[in-house]
């Protein structure tokens, strides 16, 4: 049966199709990064988002590939924790091996030269070696760091392959995925009360400030004062998306609290440095859970007030789903391991897709989100 | 939609070959020295040699705790994020590394060779 990911048409993705590959990618890292590391080598990563990278990259080009994975790493700066050096060597890998290797290795798969196991590997060896070139470039400087290229040529292989098997066994979920057309009406995405261009650019301008200031200024203070803030200007609604943050939270305990040298308060746990980071962390993750709540009810009316851009489109229309961002990791993960237990590779990712898609046809119908 | 293709038995294979021989090429010999860098800076040099001590570096996030001694280095705390520097574990050998991004910390081993090398002699005479 031919798969439409092969016909290559190079249509732009459809602003549903990104929006949902951005949340997946996004819970992909997450999820990934919940996992044990591997020791020795603890920054060697599978890289599961890109089983809806390589068939992104496959079906829609290199360009629109770029685009959503810039993107899912600025979420993941935002949401996930992610540290700010991390995002530019991320970034700047991403932008560099996509471009040199992207359209190429797209090339020889169209021409039936290589397969998705040969595409996937060497797109791994490139962002990996490119990531390492970068690191030394920027921080080290030494040709003995090299020495790193064994083991990661090696973990390139392994991932590569196992990513490529991933994508297979779910390349028909993949297909569909990638021609999504939910034909959303506008009326569902613009709530009624309609902001003027003005008012839309002043709310955008407002969120973004309130994002930065939350990693800007590292202070305690402004963290607590921020959250009550928030949480009257969602009305006090929908709190158990901090619930389902609760493994967030539960990884900044494993981060600061229980492992920060320091002076004991607690028997010989807790240190008074481990609890005030864990403190300033949590909340620090609260406001920006409550911020994309907050940006959530009134982004999708921005969708058509002011851009044509289906890729800021399909990213306007992911920042409703990204609050519930770490419960669907969750679920995703438990998912996964389930199918893998039962060894049923076929439908690994229909469940996820469809809660997805759930939450995407929920703002058909925004009921009491209204803005003022 | 086809998963392998004969090209990609070549590809594994190359990236094997690559990846195996990077291993000898990059060998590495006991280690005698541990540099610390900060911000590119080289901040400190610990002998690996003796007894395990616990040394403290001073980086832009905050302190970092070292272990040395016994021919190798670890690090023990860190204020970093994800702490991937002290996952890491020990090192001994030259050419290894441990990389502390957030602290922009990178810690190198040299070899006892390092000691023959007649611009070290220089510097160890004006000293």
């Amino acid at each position: 049966m031919p798969f439409l990911i092969d016909k290559l048409k190079n249509k732009a993705p459809g602003a549903e199709t990104l929006a949902i590959c951005l949340v997946l990618t996004c819970s992909l890292q997450i999820m990934e990064n919940l996992l044990p590391k591997i020791p020795i080598f603890p920054w060697l990563r599978i890289g599961l988002a890109y089983w809806v990278f390589l068939p992104f990259l496959i079906r829609f080009g290199v360009f629109p590939t770029l685009i959503l994975f810039l993107l899912r790493n600025l979420i993941t700066l935002l949401y996930g924790g992610q540290i700010f050096s991390s995002f530019l060597i991320s970034s700047s890998s991403g932008i560099f091996s996509f471009v040199l290797a992207g359209s190429l290795l797209r090339f020889l798969y169209t021409r039936e030269k290589i397969g998705l196991v040969g595409l996937s590997i060497l797109l791994a060896c490139t962002f990996n070696v490119v990531q390492l070139g970068i690191v030394n470039i920027m921080l080290v400087q030494h040709a003995d760091f090299y020495f790193q290229l064994s083991p990661i040529l090696i973990w390139s292989l392994v991932s590569g392959c196992l990513t490529a098997f991933l994508v297979f066994k779910s390349r028909e979920t993949l297909d569909l995925l990638l021609s999504l057309k939910l034909n959303l009406k506008n009326g569902g995405l613009l709530l009624q009360d309609k902001p003027s261009g003005v008012r839309s650019y002043f709310l955008l301008f407002l969120a973004v400030s309130i994002f930065i200031s939350l990693f800007l200024f590292e202070q305690f203070t402004f963290q607590v004062v921020l959250i009550p803030i928030l949480l009257l200007v969602n009305r006090f609604k929908n709190l158990k998306i901090l619930l389902f943050a609760w493994p967030f939270y539960f990884y900044i305990a494993i981060l600061h609290l229980f492992r920060s040298e320091g002076v004991y308060i607690l028997g010989e746990w807790i240190t008074r440095e481990g609890l005030d980071a864990f403190l300033f962390y949590t909340a620090r993750t609260t406001n920006v859970i409550l911020c994309g709540q907050w940006i959530a009810r009134f982004l999708p009316s921005l969708v058509n007030t002011f851009t044509e851009n289906r890729y800021l489109k399909g990213f306007l229309l992911a920042m409703p789903i990204l609050p519930a961002l770490f419960g669907i990791s969750i679920s995703l993960g438990n998912e996964l391991f389930d199918k893998l237990k039962k060894r049923r590779f076929s439908d690994l990712l229909d469940p996820i897709i469809e809660k997805l898609l759930g939450e995407l046809r929920k703002l058909e119908n925004p009921g009491p989100n209204k803005l003022n | 939609m086809k998963l392998i293709r004969p090209l990609d038995c070549l590809i594994i294979l190359i990236v094997l070959v690559i990846g195996i021989a990077a291993v000898f090429l990059f060998r590495g010999t006991t280690g005698a020295k541990a540099e610390v860098y900060v911000n590119k800076r080289k901040t400190a040099v610990f002998s690996l040699s003796g007894p395990e001590s616990i040394k403290e570096i001073d980086t832009q996030i905050g302190k970092i705790r070292l272990e040395i001694g016994n021919g190798s280095i670890r690090v023990l705390q860190s204020p970093c994020n994800q702490r991937i520097c002290i996952l890491q574990g020990a090192i001994h050998h030259t050419h290894e590394n441990i990389i502390c991004l957030p602290a922009r910390m990178v810690i190198s081993i040299t070899g006892p060779e390092d000691a023959d090398n007649p611009y070290n002699q220089i510097d160890a005479i004006s000293h």
